[in-house]
C-alpha cells in the first residue's frame, strides 16, 4: 500500500512496507535525505488515535522532527520552539541517532488522512547531510481511552545481574510497587522477566552498547518496555537511564530502559526497604521518560514541561514545595536519612502517558 | 572520628554549597559530573561537602557518586586520601570500597597498586565485595594493579 508522496525535496520517495504486530500497524521504509539534508516523510492515518515514528539514519549521522502537519496542513509541531525555549515537549526536536515522535502528545485527536514530517539529517559536526539513509519505523495505535491501559514490561537481567538472588528479590519488590504507581494513572503493568548474557558492564542507551539494546530488544517482545537491569554500568555515575523521550519501540541501540543494581544498594550493597522503594520509583521514572514525560522542571529551574498542570516554579525550594512526590521530578527529597516517596503523576502526565503505543 | 563527627553534623545544620551539591549527585538521570561541582565552592568546601556526603544514607546513590568524585582527589588530598583508605578496610562501606576501584585509573599508579591490594584482601573476605571488584580490577589502565588481579584467582 503506497502511502507516501509528498516528498518534495527528496524527488523519489520509497514505498512503506505495511504489516500489523501486535495489534499495531506498522510502516517500515528506507528513506534518503534531500539535497538540503532534508526529506519530508508522508504516511496515513486510518482511523488510529496515535502514533510513534522512529528515525534510524546509518551510522555517523542522526536525525530529528522539524515539523509536523496534520491532514488540514497545519503544522502542529515546529521543533525550533522548543530547542531554543524553556519547554521541553519531545526529544524529537533534537538530533540523534534514533529519534523518536509520538503523536499526540498532550491533547487533541489524530485527525485522519495524511500527516506529514519534515525530517533533518545532519553529519557529527551537525552540518546538514544530503544523500544519507535513514530508516523510517511507524507504529499506529487504535485505543479508545487515554485514561487506562495495559503496559507490557520485559524486566531484563543482564551481565552479572543474572542470577543474583539479592538483585533478583530486591527488582521483584521494586516492581511491585511500580505497578502500585502505574495503577494510580491507570496503566495496568504485564511484567516478564529474561536473562540475557552481555558485556559487563553496559553502557547506558543511546551512549554505547548498541548492539547489546538492539539485541535484547529483539530478543524481547515487541510491544513492550526493556528495562535492563545490570550490576553497574560503564560511566558508574549513572543509575538510570532512558533511550529516548519518547523511546523508540522497534528494535535499537535506544530501545530500552537501563537501571544499576548496585548504584540503589548503596554504600553497604545491601538493599533496605527504602532503597527498594527508590529502586521502584527509579524504574517508574526512567519508564515515564521513555513513554515520553518530562521532568516537571529541570534542576536548573529555568526549563519546564508542557503540562499545565504541574506547577511552574523557579527555585529549589519552591519546586519541592510543590513537586517533591512527583514521580517525575528531577531527584529524590530526602532527609539525612530516607526520602519522600515520589509516586504521584498529574493528570496531564497520565495522559501522555497513556498514549505512547506500547499502553493498549 | 573526624568523619564520623562531619557525618553527623549534615542531619544538624547542612550548608548551601553542600545543598547544592546534594541536589547535583542526587539527580536521578545524568550525572553533569565531578567537574561541575567545582563551580559551587572552594575547593576544600567542596571536599568537605563531598567526604560529608559520602556518608549519606539516602538516596543510596549520593554517597556512591560523592566517594567517586573523592578518589580523584586523594593522589593529592591527604582529608581525601585518608577517607578512601578508610573505605577500603571498613567492613560497612562495601560499595564505596567499589567505588574506589572502579575510579583506580584516575589515580597515578603507586597509588592504585596501593588501593588494589586493599582490594584483593577485602575480597578474601567480602562476598559482596568480591562479586563486583574482579572486572574493575581486570579492566584497569595500570599494569601492576592487573597483575595484582590475575594473581588474587
Amino acid at each position: 500500500m503506497w502511502l507516501g508522496g509528498l516528498g518534495l525535496l527528496s524527488g523519489c520517495d520509497p514505498e512503506f512496507a505495511e504489516g500489523e504486530e501486535d495489534d499495531l500497524r506498522t510502516l517500515s521504509a528506507v528513506w534518503t535525505s534531500g539535497s538540503d539534508g532534508r526529506s519530508e516523510i508522508s504516511f496515513d492515518v486510518e482511523g488510529e488515535s496515535s502514533f510513534l515514528v522512529t528515525l534510524r539514519p546509518e551510522a555517523g549521522y542522526s536525525a530529528f522532527v522539524e515539523t509536523l502537519t496534520d491532514p488540514d496542513g497545519n503544522q502542529v509541531l515546529v521543533g525550533s520552539d522548543f530547542t531554543s525555549g524553556s519547554y521541553e515537549f519531545t526529544n524529537a526536536v533534537y538530533a540523534d541517532a534514533v529519534s523518536s515522535l509520538g503523536w499526540p502528545i498532550t491533547d487533541g485527536e489524530l485527525s485522519e488522512g495524511t500527516w506529514t514530517l519534515g525530517v533533518g539529517v545532519v553529519d557529527e559536526q551537525l552540518y546538514f547531510a544530503n544523500g544519507v539513509d535513514f530508516e523510517v519505523e511507524a507504529q499506529l495505535k487504535e485505543d479508545t481511552t487515554f485514561s487506562e491501559g495495559e503496559l507490557a514490561v520485559d524486566v531484563v537481567y543482564a551481565g552479572s545481574a543474572v542470577g543474583d538472588g539479592e538483585v533478583i528479590a530486591a527488582v521483584e519488590e521494586a516492581v511491585a510497587y511500580w505497578e502500585d504507581i502505574y495503577a494510580d494513572i491507570g496503566i495496568t503493568l504485564d511484567v516478564r522477566y529474561w536473562d540475557i548474557e552481555s558485556d559487563d558492564p553496559l553502557n547506558a542507551p543511546g551512549v554505547g552498547s548498541g548492539d547489546t539494546y538492539e539485541s535484547i530488544a529483539e530478543t524481547t517482545r515487541f510491544r513492550a518496555i526493556n528495562v535492563v537491569i545490570v550490576d553497574s554500568l560503564t560511566d558508574t555515575g549513572l543509575f538510570g537511564m532512558a533511550g529516548g523521550i519518547p523511546g523508540p519501540l522497534f528494535a535499537t541501540g535506544q530501545s530500552a530502559v537501563v537501571v544499576s543494581a548496585s548504584m540503589h544498594s548503596g554504600d553497604d550493597l545491601a538493599f533496605s526497604n527504602g532503597e527498594i522503594a527508590i529502586l521502584g520509583e527509579t524504574m517508574a521514572h526512567e519508564a515515564g521518560h521513555f513513554l515520553g514525560l518530562f521532568h516537571p522542571v529541570e534542576s536548573t529551574y529555568d526549563l519546564w514541561d508542557v503540562l499545565d498542570d504541574t506547577p511552574e516554579c523557579s527555585s529549589a525550594d519552591e519546586c519541592q514545595a510543590v513537586l517533591e512526590n512527583n514521580l517525575m521530578f528531577p531527584y529524590p527529597v530526602c532527609d539525612s536519612n530516607s526520602c519522600v516517596p515520589q509516586n504521584e503523576l498529574s493528570d496531564g502526565q497520565a495522559a501522555v502517558g497513556n498514549r505512547y503505543v506500547a499502553v493498549r | 572520628m573526624w568523619l564520623l563527627a562531619i557525618g553527623l553534623s549534615w542531619a544538624a545544620d547542612s550548608n548551601p554549597v553542600q545543598d547544592q551539591i546534594w541536589r547535583k549527585l542526587a539527580s536521578r538521570d545524568a550525572f553533569e559530573g565531578c567537574q561541575a561541582l567545582s563551580a559551587l565552592g572552594t575547593p576544600e568546601q567542596v571536599r568537605d561537602a563531598l567526604l560529608v556526603l559520602s556518608a549519606a544514607e539516602a538516596p543510596a546513590w549520593v554517597p556512591m557518586r560523592a566517594a567517586s568524585c573523592v578518589v580523584p582527589l586523594a593522589a593529592q588530598d591527604p582529608l581525601a586520601l585518608a577517607a578512601v583508605r578508610g573505605w577500603m578496610t571498613d567492613p560497612a562501606v562495601p560499595g564505596l570500597a567499589l567505588v574506589v576501584v572502579n575510579e583506580l585509573d584516575q589515580l597515578p599508579e603507586p597509588l592504585a597498586k596501593e588501593l588494589a591490594v586493599s582490594a584483593v584482601d577485602r575480597m578474601k573476605v567480602d562476598a559482596r565485595f568480591a562479586r563486583r571488584a574482579p572486572a574493575a580490577l581486570e579492566s584497569s589502565v595500570h599494569a601492576s594493579v592487573r597483575e595484582l588481579s590475575a594473581g588474587a584467582k
